[in-house]
């Protein structure tokens, strides 16, 4: 960084593509947040007022609450369980040695080569065919699904750089199992642990496909907006939209402030 | 009569997959000894070490402490503590919670910990560095800690696995010092793993010299280096001129070896015949280049050109070719260097060698 800072400031043409890459990918949003203060129900150019009543609305409406209530329900169950699951299994796969190992590690991974819209109907064939009727449990079973990969992913990454003699060296000092997880393991692993958390959490929350195929009664936001912008694109839309930016993107500076990910795929 | 806190490991076998790490394995460690395991990388020491220490299940034989077998002790039961190559420290712990980590796990009285902190501390040196993350210590400090993280726990046996192969000479020599004496003032049994042999001569009190999972020679570092049992151990320990030959004649009191043509006097040992092929061994300082010719007392003369002059300090070193096949490497110290009368101090000068038939070891292919 420090170099960065020395050095004369002189704009480049690569500078100059990059702004221009910038501005191309953040218009869109830009352009919905801004007209979620339009005044306005139409989007017409250029913005005729500025007011807060969409905010109002949205908040005051029921549907949006309950939706928003059962994504953070379901985003956190899926982050929990995917978790779990996924660091376990980043724990087989990276420190012991079974057969079929080479076949196993590839397979886990499947989920997120998979087209979202085969995952979806072959979920909701599933579902049926056991009889499990459709339900946020559905949607969270379904999430989890392709969440885990991602979490295999990037606690492989770790748990590969991980010493393993540090390990060994907790239980040498007297720790048993427990003991070398709780104070040795877990300390180290928590920044990785906290960013999985926070990426699965962001990925349930605006996953639509799936979502689409195992809803049941109880909708969630992704759902919700879909519906709405069947009706055509209201203001509300925009505000829905802000919010959830606004929700990922802290998730994503709380990422970068306390995880530190030094691998990410 | 079983002293305290011997360690004997018997009939020890470990095998990874076909590979057979350790071989019928058998030793017996006394009270307060350092002993090194010595070997070339793969051979087995440092599953041997981790089989003492619990890391590893031997596939057969037993390891005892005073008599009673541990191999079924896990290793956070086991009273013996282990120093890491690659340090093995916490990351996210600093020193004072490094050092103190198996006390806290003791649930010894916080005053208690402190106070024994302190003590390890001093023992190394690094007092004031409690606060400090193991990232912001040199690697001489982090072996240190890793050291004293170890020793706090007062191991009946402490294990220590190549703690120095990661640090620079100057350091290494330093630590080698300290760790020997630390040993000595502690009365602690050590056991040792290198594949450094002059690290090995330097701390040990007795060195293992293992080839291929099995002991090839056990003896004090002087033994070792003066009377190898094997070529292995010639190679290994020291430096050595290696001779190819065969057995030309057997005299009275002595051998005669053929080298490629060059006659060499040996020893005479009992189990050779003629028309043995063998290995000679002669170590380079025990070749003397002396101009007298007087001196009645080395059996063997020969004359060489030398071809290589290197200069190591204190020693230096002459590379002498004796003829197309055969090359001998003699070290001398500085001072005897500048003896006068030694003819010959240049490369593709002519130097007249002598040496006794007692300092030739004699090995059968």
């Amino acid at each position: 960084m420090n170099k960065i800072v020395n050095r004369r400031f002189k704009i480049s043409f690569l500078d100059i593509i990059n702004i221009f890459v910038i501005i191309f990918l953040m218009l869109p949003i830009m352009v919905i947040i801004l007209y979620s203060f339009s005044s306005t129900s139409t989007t017409v150019f250029p913005l005729e007022g500025f007011t807060m009543k969409w905010y109002k609305e949205v908040l005051e409406n029921r549907l949006f609450i309950s939706a928003l209530k059962n994504s953070v329900y379901v985003g956190i169950l899926v982050s929990l369980i995917s978790i779990i699951i996924g660091t376990l299994a980043s724990f087989a796969l990276t420190r012991y040695r079974f057969k079929f190992k080479n076949i196993i590690s590839t397979t886990v991974l499947f989920p997120m080569t998979i087209p979202a819209i085969i995952l979806g109907i072959s979920l909701l064939s599933f579902f049926s065919y056991l009889e499990i009727p459709l339900s946020l449990l559905t949607v969270i079973i379904s999430h989890a699904l392709f969440c885990i990969p991602f979490v295999i992913l990037i606690m492989n990454s770790q748990l590969i750089g991980f010493d393993v003699s540090v390990e060994e060296a907790a239980m040498d000092l007297g720790a048993n199992a427990i003991q070398a997880f709780r104070y040795v393991i877990f300390p180290i692993i928590r920044p990785s642990l906290v960013g999985v958390m926070m990426i699965t959490f962001a990925l349930s929350f605006d996953e639509f496909l799936i979502t689409f195929f195992v809803i049941g009664r109880q909708n969630t936001l992704p759902i919700i907006i879909w519906g709405m912008l069947r009706r055509g694109v209201s203001p509300t839309i925009n505000v829905i939209s802000t919010l959830v930016l606004v929700i990922s993107m802290t998730l994503i500076l709380i990422v970068n402030r306390y995880a530190k990910i030094k691998t990410f795929m | 009569m079983s002293s305290e806190n011997e360690l004997l490991i018997e009939n020890t076998y470990k095998n990874f997959g076909n590979v057979s790490a350790v071989k019928n394995f058998n030793l017996k460690v006394e009270d307060n000894e350092f002993v090194t395991l010595l070997g070339p990388s793969g051979c087995g020491k440092t599953t041997l070490l981790r089989i003492i220490a619990g890391f590893e299940i031997p596939d057969s034989g037993d390891v005892l402490l005073n008599g009673k077998s541990i191999v079924n002790i896990p290793p956070y039961k086991r009273p013996l503590n282990m120093v890491f190559q690659r340090y093995a420290l916490f990351p996210h712990m600093t020193v004072y919670e490094n050092i103190a980590f198996s006390q806290f796990l003791k649930k010894k009285p916080k005053e208690e910990i402190k106070n024994k902190v302190k003590k390890m501390l001093e023992l190394v040196q690094l007092e004031g560095f409690e606060k400090r993350k193991p990232d912001q210590l040199s690697g001489g400090q982090c072996q240190r800690v890793a050291l004293v993280r170890a020793l706090i726990n007062e191991p009946k046996v402490l294990l220590l696995d190549e703690p120095l192969g990661a640090l620079d000479l100057k350091i290494r020599k330093d630590m080698q010092i300290e760790i020997k004496n630390i040993q000595e003032r502690l009365k602690m049994t050590f056991i040792y793993v290198t594949h450094d042999q002059e690290e090995a001569m330097v701390m040990s009190d007795r060195i293992v010299l293992m080839r291929n999972g099995e002991i090839i020679q056990i003896g004090k570092p002087k033994e070792i280096y003066n009377y190898p049992n094997s070529i292995f151990s010639a190679k290994f320990i020291g430096e050595n001129n290696i001779l190819d030959g065969e057995v030309l004649e057997i005299k009275n009191d002595h051998l005669v070896i053929d080298i490629n043509g060059l006659n060499i006097l040996t020893n005479k040992t009992s189990n050779v015949k003629i028309r043995d092929k063998v290995f000679l061994a002669i170590r380079p300082e025990k070749i003397k280049r002396i101009y007298t010719i007087e001196n009645k007392s080395f059996d063997n003369h020969i004359v060489g050109k030398i071809e290589k002059i290197v200069f190591f300090g204190s020693t230096i070193k002459y590379y002498v070719s004796i003829s197309e096949e055969i090359f001998l490497v003699i070290e001398e110290k500085v001072a005897e260097e500048n003896n006068k009368h030694v003819k010959g101090n240049n490369i593709g000068d002519e130097v007249n060698l002598r040496f006794s038939k007692e300092d030739v070891d004699i090995f059968l292919k």
